[in-house]
């Protein structure tokens, strides 16, 4: 296991039941953040689970996942990206497609329809990621979204991780995350 | 003065907005473009009430019973035993002219108030709580007499509060904004008003619903996007800053 790996379980173990965190990793650090995350929540915590993926399509990330042998039989994927790429969109029950990362009220609709499809008792949201919403959408109603989409977990007591990738998030868009989650990690190397 | 009465719709979001419900009673016009989702919020308004205890009717003008119950089918919270347990019913309109000998195309005022005591009767009969009529536009297209068309709209408004009956009377709009009714006199006497509209975001559509007026209680006026499934209708508030386009 990487030094990044041990450091992310670490903070994994400090957090509590419900909380929700603003994870900061490298670019380079992206897919060890994403299989941990998800080998935490759905193998050690045995949660159910929504993952709104935005950066890559759920078809890339379900694929990547089974072949670390994450099991995801409990976890609803909201792909916010396949369809507006014109990629295959995957015809599961596990997938519903958004038409575009830009329709953001349906992105909360849709976490709503996954949480009604978990199994498990306990429930996980990962968003994966911000710095991908902020690729279509504009700061004001980004900043909008993830107050209210943050708040809306919180009411639900929803365990969840606000994936940034990289350094080029705007400054107020992390004030906004480090505002509204509970916990902040930030992992990136230093410069 | 004590609170009314809520008739629960069951769709999530909208109760809420509308304090509750919508009071027992009132016909409220659910007014909207072709594809906005008017149909699927009725069926689900209905089935909803069906299944706890409240009888439904769904007078169909625009659609076959076949292919409104195949549309019915296709919804995870319908079930075909709340129509064999005659807690729901579908009634195609077209049928209910051709037994009342109604068989020219355009009707006069006399043809609709025998229709609407048809309806009524119905209403009586079936001890029905909850009804929709889909659509009061094309019933009042084949009125001959437009000038009549507020006299039915009220006298059917007025006879199916009478009754008890929550009702919600469909509106097809052909999409001028500030308007809510086809022949602007369905919202003046209706007790109610629901816009469902679609919004473009950056080339996107989304399905939106607004509750414009409401007698009886306090409601949310702000607009809700809507996200139609299979499971049915799910609300959440418009984003402050999706239309501004900044």
């Amino acid at each position: 296991m990487s030094e990044f790996e041990n450091k992310l379980i670490d903070q994994f173990n400090m957090m509590p039941d419900y909380s929700i965190t603003a994870l900061f990793v490298d670019t380079d650090q992206y897919f060890p953040a994403i299989t941990n995350t998800l080998f935490y929540t759905t193998e050690q915590r045995e949660m159910g689970g929504g993952y709104v993926t935005i950066t890559r399509p759920a078809r890339a990330i379900m694929n990547k996942l089974l072949a670390q042998k994450i099991r995801i039989a409990d976890t609803y994927f909201i792909d916010c990206i396949s369809y507006m790429v014109g990629g295959a969109s995957m015809a599961s029950k596990q997938v519903v497609n958004l038409e575009s990362p830009t329709m953001l009220e349906t992105v909360l609709l849709k976490v709503d329809w996954a949480f009604r499809q978990i199994a498990a008792p306990q429930k996980f949201l990962f968003l994966d990621s911000v710095n991908a919403l902020g690729i279509y959408n504009r700061d004001k109603i980004l900043k909008e979204f993830l107050h209210v989409f943050i708040n809306r977990l919180r009411a639900r007591d929803i365990f969840s991780i606000m994936l940034v990738v990289g350094r080029g998030l705007p400054r107020d868009l992390e004030e906004i995350l480090q505002m509204t989650c509970d916990e902040t990690v930030d992992l990136r190397k230093k410069v | 003065m004590p609170a009314r009465k809520r008739c629960v719709t069951g769709i999530e979001g909208l109760d809420a907005a509308l304090n509750g419900g919508i009071p027992e009673g009132n016909v409220v016009l659910l007014s909207g473009a072709c594809g906005t989702g008017k149909t699927t919020l009725g069926i689900e308004y209905l089935t909803y009430g069906a299944a706890r205890g409240e009888n439904g009717v769904y007078f169909s003008v625009t659609e076959p019973y076949e292919k409104l119950l195949e549309n019915m089918r296709a919804f995870s919270f319908f079930t075909e035993n709340l129509i064999e347990e005659n807690k729901l019913f579908i009634i195609d309109v077209s049928l209910l002219y051709n037994r009342l000998g109604l068989l020219g195309e355009d009707r006069t005022i006399e043809d609709i108030d025998t229709l609407l005591w048809a309806l009524i009767d119905t209403v009586r009969a079936l001890h029905i709580k909850r009804a929709v009529i889909d659509s009061i536009t094309a019933i009042c297209s084949r009125l001959a007499q437009p000038s009549k068309i507020r006299e039915l709209v009220f006298n059917l408004s007025r006879m199916f509060t009478h009754f008890g009956v929550t009702t919600l009377l469909i509106s097809e709009l052909a999409g001028s904004a500030g308007r809510y009714s086809t022949y602007d006199v369905e919202e003046a006497v209706s007790d109610g008003i629901i816009l469902q509209e679609d919004v473009e975001r950056m080339g996107n559509m989304m399905r939106t619903i607004q509750i414009i007026k409401m007698r009886g209680t306090a409601h949310s006026r702000a607009k809700y996007v809507m996200d139609l499934s299979t499971e049915g209708a799910l609300m959440v508030p418009l984003l402050k800053w999706g239309l501004s386009g900044e």
